[in-house]
Order: C-alpha cells, then sequence, then structure tokens
C-alpha cells in the first residue's frame, strides 16, 4: 500500500514539475514563435508583390491579403489552389496590383508528375504572367505558354492566375456584376421567394423605364425588431444602387440575404441563377447523382438514364419525416418516369420534400454523372473530337450485348511517339475496365482527354450500323 | 583523464550509431544536409544531458516499478522545451529537424541511457555520459550528412563545392543514399577495428575449431 502511494505521488510530482516547467517555456517564447510564423508568412507574400504589410481580410470567397507599402495600398494577394493533373491540387500565390494586374506568382506546393508537370513551378515559366490583367484572356497559345507535355498542370495555373484577376477585378469594383442585368429586365412587377431567418421572404419587385423602382416586401415571418433595418435598408439599397448584390446589414443578415435570395428569384428569367432546361432525350446513359435540400435534410438522389429517357431514380439518402415524405416520393418518381419531365406537379402537404426531389434530380441530371456502357445498344460506334493538335482524333468503338469492344483511333495528328502509346494504353483500359471513367496518360493528357471525347461524341451520335459489321 | 576516458567511450568504443546501432531512424532521415547533422545530434546531445542528470538526482526517488513512464515523462519534457526554444530561436533548423525533433522522444539512445547507465551513476558521471554519447551521435549523424550532401547535392555545410551545371547522384540526398552511406560506414570502421582488436581473432579462432 505504501509502496502503491509512492508510486502515485513520484510520478505525479515528475508531471506536475514537467508541466510547470512547459508553461514557463510556453510563456517565454510563444510571443517569438507567433510574430516570427507572421514574419514567414510576410516574407513569402512579400516574394509576390512589392509591400511590406498585409492584412488578411475575413469571409472572402478566397483567401485574400490587402498589401501595404509604407502605409499606403500596394495591392492585393490571393492564395488559391488549382486543380492540376494530380488529385492534389497547386496551391499558389497570385500577386496583384490594384489595377489587377499581375505583379508575381509563386506555387507554394504541388504534387504533379515531377519532370513533366513540375515544370510549371519554375520561376522562368511563372514570370510570363506578370503584368497581365483583367483585359488578359489568359488563353495558351495566345497571351500565355502552356509547357508542352504538362498541359493539364499548365491550364490549371493558368486559370487559378484567370481566377484571381477576376476575383481581385470583382472584389476592388473594376468590373461590374453582371449577374442581373437590369437594362434588360422589360418594365413590370415581379414575384419572387426567398428563405430568410424565419421563413420564406415574398417580395414585389418593379420595373419602370429600365430601372429598378421598388422592391415590397409582400410578406415574412422575420423576427420583428431584429429584422426591421434590413426590411428598411436592403431594398432602399438596391433602388440607391441599382444592384442586388448590397451589402447584408449587420444584426440581421439572414434576412438580409433572404431579401437579396426572394429578389434574385424574382429577376431569375433576365439571369443570375435561371433554370437551364435540361434536355433528358439527350443525356448519355449512365448513373447520375444530385443532392438537393429537402424539408429538413438534403436529399440525395441516383437517376438512371437508358435510351434518352429516365429509367430509375433511387433515393440514396434522405431524412424528411417519412410519412408525410414517402409517397410523395412516390408519386414523384412515378410522374416524372411517366412524363420523362422534371416539370412534375408537387405533392400537397409535401411540398418542401417534393420540391427537395425534383431539385436533387435537376441537380444529378446538371452534373457529369457516371457513363454506363452497358446501356448502350449494339453496334458500331463512331466519333471524333479535337486531341493535342487541331486535326481531330476519329474514334471507333463496337457494342455488344452492353460490352465495349475494339476501341481503334481510326485517325489522329497528334504526336505519334507520344499519342499512340496513350490510345493503346487508354483503348485497354477501357476494354478491361468496360467504362470511360479511366486516368488519363501522364504527359500526353490532350491527346488522351480528345480520345475520351471522341468517345462520347461517338455515343451521343448513337449507333451507326448494327453488328453485323 | 577519465573525462577523455568517458569521451573516448561515448565517440568510439561505444558510439550510438555505429557501435550500438541505436537512434536509426533520425540517422537514415534527417542526414541529407550536414548541418542537419550537427543540429539534430546537438538537440538530441541537450535532451541526453538533461534526461540524465534528472533521471540520476532521482534515481533513489523513483519506485523500480513506475520507472520508465518517469524517464518518458522526464525525457518529452525536455524535448519539448528544446522544440519550443528551437522553433522560437532557430527557425530553419527547427524546420529542417521535422517531425524527428518531437520522435527523439522514442530515441531509444536516451531511454537506453537512461535506464542502462544514469539510473546506476552519480549526476556528474551520467552528465558526462549523455554528453559523451550526444557528441558521438552528433560526430556520426555529420560524418553521414557530410558525405550525402557532397556526393547528392554537392555542397558542404550549404556552400556549393561545384559549378550550377553539375548533376550530382541525386541518390544520396533520398532515402536509399541514407542506407548506402550508414552501410558503407559501418562497414569501414568495423573493418578498421577488426584488425586491431585481438578478441575478434580469438572468436574467430573459436569459431574454426
Amino acid at each position: 500500500m505504501n509502496q502503491t502511494a509512492k508510486m502515485i505521488v513520484v510520478l505525479g510530482l515528475i508531471a506536475a514539475i514537467s508541466a510547470g516547467l512547459l508553461a514557463g517555456v510556453n510563456m517565454l517564447t510563444k510571443d517569438i514563435i507567433a510574430a516570427n510564423s507572421e514574419k514567414r508568412l510576410y516574407e513569402t507574400l512579400a516574394q509576390v508583390i512589392d509591400a511590406d504589410e498585409f492584412i488578411r481580410q475575413e469571409e472572402t470567397e478566397l483567401a485574400l491579403w490587402h498589401a501595404m507599402k509604407n502605409g499606403e495600398p500596394a495591392g492585393y494577394v490571393v492564395r488559391l489552389v488549382g486543380k492540376g493533373y494530380s488529385s492534389a491540387g497547386i496551391d499558389m500565390l497570385v500577386g496583384l496590383d490594384s489595377e489587377a494586374s499581375v505583379t508575381g506568382v509563386l506555387i507554394f506546393s504541388h504534387s504533379e508528375t515531377p519532370g513533366l508537370g513540375s515544370k510549371v513551378a519554375a520561376a522562368g515559366y511563372l514570370d510570363q504572367f506578370v503584368g497581365k490583367g483583367l483585359e488578359s484572356p489568359f488563353a495558351a497559345g495566345e497571351d500565355v505558354d502552356a509547357i508542352s507535355g504538362a498541359t493539364s498542370s499548365s491550364m490549371a495555373v493558368i486559370g487559378s492566375v484567370r481566377k484571381a484577376v477576376q476575383f481581385v477585378g470583382a472584389y476592388a469594383g473594376l468590373v461590374e456584376d453582371t449577374s442581373i442585368d437590369f437594362a434588360k429586365v422589360p418594365d413590370g412587377v415581379y414575384t419572387g421567394t426567398g428563405r430568410g431567418f424565419g421563413g420564406d421572404i415574398t417580395v414585389n419587385v418593379t420595373f419602370a423605364g429600365g430601372k429598378l423602382t421598388d422592391v415590397e416586401i409582400v410578406s415574412h415571418k422575420e423576427s420583428p425588431n431584429v429584422s426591421d433595418p434590413a426590411i428598411k435598408q436592403i431594398p432602399q439599397a438596391m433602388i440607391d444602387e441599382q444592384t442586388v448584390e448590397v451589402d447584408a446589414v449587420s444584426g440581421a443578415t439572414m434576412s438580409s440575404e433572404g431579401i437579396k435570395a426572394a429578389v434574385r428569384d424574382a429577376l431569375a428569367e433576365f439571369g443570375g441563377q435561371a433554370d437551364v432546361p435540361i434536355d433528358i432525350s439527350s443525356l448519355l446513359p449512365g448513373k447520375y447523382t444530385g443532392t438537393a435540400r429537402g424539408f429538413s435534410s438534403d436529399i440525395t438522389v441516383e437517376v438512371t438514364v437508358a435510351g434518352g429517357k429516365i429509367t430509375e431514380i433511387t433515393i440514396i439518402s434522405q431524412d424528411d419525416t417519412a410519412e408525410v415524405s414517402g409517397p410523395a416520393f412516390v408519386a414523384i418518381i412515378a410522374a416524372i418516369k411517366q412524363e420523362q419531365s422534371l416539370d412534375v406537379d408537387l405533392v400537397s402537404g409535401a411540398t418542401y420534400s417534393s420540391e427537395g426531389l425534383v431539385e436533387a434530380v435537376k441537380n444529378a441530371l446538371r452534373s457529369e454523372g457516371v457513363l454506363d456502357l452497358s446501356y448502350l445498344p449494339d453496334g458500331k460506334y463512331i466519333g471524333e473530337a479535337e486531341g493535342f493538335s487541331r486535326e481531330p482524333i476519329r474514334v471507333s468503338f463496337t457494342m455488344k450485348d452492353g460490352r465495349i469492344s475494339s476501341v481503334q483511333i481510326l485517325t489522329h495528328g497528334d504526336t505519334v511517339g507520344v499519342a499512340e502509346p496513350a490510345f493503346s494504353q487508354l483503348s485497354s483500359a477501357i476494354e478491361v475496365g468496360q467504362t470511360l471513367d479511366v486516368d488519363l496518360v501522364s504527359g500526353a493528357s490532350y491527346s488522351s482527354q480528345g480520345m475520351l471525347d471522341a468517345m462520347i461524341n461517338a455515343i451521343k451520335a448513337g449507333p451507326s450500323s448494327g453488328t453485323g459489321q | 583523464m577519465s573525462i577523455l576516458k568517458e569521451l573516448k567511450r561515448g565517440i568510439f568504443l561505444e558510439n550510438p550509431t555505429f557501435r550500438l546501432v541505436l537512434g536509426m531512424c533520425p540517422t537514415l532521415a534527417i542526414t541529407t544536409l550536414a548541418i542537419n547533422g550537427i543540429g539534430m545530434g546537438l538537440a538530441t546531445t541537450a535532451v541526453l544531458i538533461g534526461s540524465n542528470v534528472v533521471v540520476a538526482a532521482l534515481k533513489n526517488v523513483i519506485p523500480s516499478q513506475v520507472r520508465i513512464p518517469s524517464y518518458i515523462v522526464i525525457i518529452s519534457t525536455f524535448v519539448t522545451i528544446i522544440s519550443m526554444l528551437m522553433e522560437a530561436y532557430v527557425y530553419p533548423l527547427y524546420e529542417a529537424l521535422g517531425i524527428f525533433l518531437p520522435l527523439i522522444v522514442v530515441n531509444c539512445i536516451i531511454l537506453g541511457r537512461a535506464e542502462a547507465y544514469a539510473s546506476k551513476h552519480s549526476i556528474g558521471k551520467s552528465a558526462l555520459d549523455g554528453l559523451a554519447i550526444g557528441l558521438g551521435f552528433t560526430l556520426s549523424l555529420t560524418v553521414i550528412g557530410v558525405i550525402r550532401e557532397i556526393l547528392g547535392a554537392g555542397s558542404i555545410f550549404g556552400y556549393a563545392l561545384t559549378g550550377e551545371n553539375v548533376s550530382m547522384a541525386t541518390i544520396f540526398s533520398l532515402p536509399p543514399g541514407a542506407f548506402f552511406t550508414l552501410g558503407t560506414l559501418m562497414a569501414l570502421i568495423n573493418a578498421l577495428t577488426r584488425k586491431k582488436s585481438p578478441r575478434k581473432k580469438t572468436v574467430a579462432a573459436k569459431r574454426e575449431a
């Protein structure tokens, strides 16, 4: 017993003294460590723009710093991750002056193929962006170069720089927000709803003489008093500034956003988030997955398309009240399948759930989807698409009993030594896997992509003749 | 005299890397540059001296049943203190040593010395043992680091030895190079010491018989 007590006391004491020591050293060093880490960040940021002070901006879509030189604004630094050849992405910093012209580009980290994609990280390549700005098209081969054999990586870097320029352009107010062009809205009154803090907000938006003249809030369920400033100020701000994208009222953010959403909804047909109609008959066979908000949770669906028709809708996950939503879902799915249209009647009593389901199906069909070759009718397919060179890649393949075979390149104009090994690699990958969801060949990404595009085009065109061929 | 003897023991006779073959993980991983070898070696030496002294001072207080957890707490405290100090004052080295700094905690050299030496000897002797073994470790890492840096990067302690267009055997900067260097050095040291040691002969003779 005594022995046990001694063990506990000694070990406890050692731990306590250690903890005390660590706390002391931590107090001594933590400020220096924090200052060092800030200084290192600034040193990194200063590599892309000539500045001595950086202020991190909160709540921007991309990580953004205001750069200051001797207390004067010098420009911006944007950090963003571009999708290159590797899935890890290319983490980069882009420095821009106050006119959104590029002052420097730096790649923080990337996992592109060493020797190929990694070439984009070289300073010599990144220097070409300096001086480019909002007026530059950032088109490979025109104003910027892509590195041959590292096209995907180059495109990711070019795309990221373009995005940074446009982001800062919009942030600094250098470009107009064109999401809804008020000049194109005919005179009249438009009604729309948006979700606020307490529920739906309904607005009447009036246009006269090509201008927004009134935003009337018809009904809302927002908290009294709290939401009053938003209800008063947001419509007035929209009329004053002639834009939907006004600053939210602090303390009533949700209500502000709800009003904005309602106005956007009212004007949806004139741009912004207008519904793009989905042409079901042109969809490729396969499985499409999409998610949308139902009554109490997200609804995820998997839609199977074969022969230009929706053949199956499976609900993968949902938490909406089963007794209410269950029958509604069955009815909606049956209606969509029967009418082959997404414009079906909602089920009353389960409006949110049915609306969510239809939205989820729409989102699914807008997504890329996983092509299912086994639904393709038998026959010989021929299609073409552009690869690396201007000359198209022509591909043919045969479908029989849902299996793909004889994938052949008929003609192409790509570099023979690079493209042809890639073509044969892809052909066997497709035939073995029975899928077009195969990896591109590193070093020949454009030729690989061209071949896959050509196959998609062949599927779209449909079989050219029977299997007797 | 005795100090010299202790140092000789730590650096040559009981060299932790080439003789005891302890602490291989940091040895192989961080020795891409000579400066990393020195940094890791000195950091380990500091932890080793500190933990040896404390363990020797507490050797009569710590009940033998809880000695291992006690040693681990003591060692990890020293490691954390060293790593905080390094992060604050010598950041480049801190960054280069990376994950291997916290791993000093489980470096078997340190626990090994606490268990095998400090728990049985006086504070002064234990401190000296820590210094000697630590310097032995530092020297070994530095030698490996120098070789790998020259062959792999064409520089020594950061000073370029070759022109820009000379491409070096990059493999020496990569993990296989660590094994090549360590293996060759160990073989060399064994070959050199075998000749001098008559004991080896008798062992060999016995084996023959």
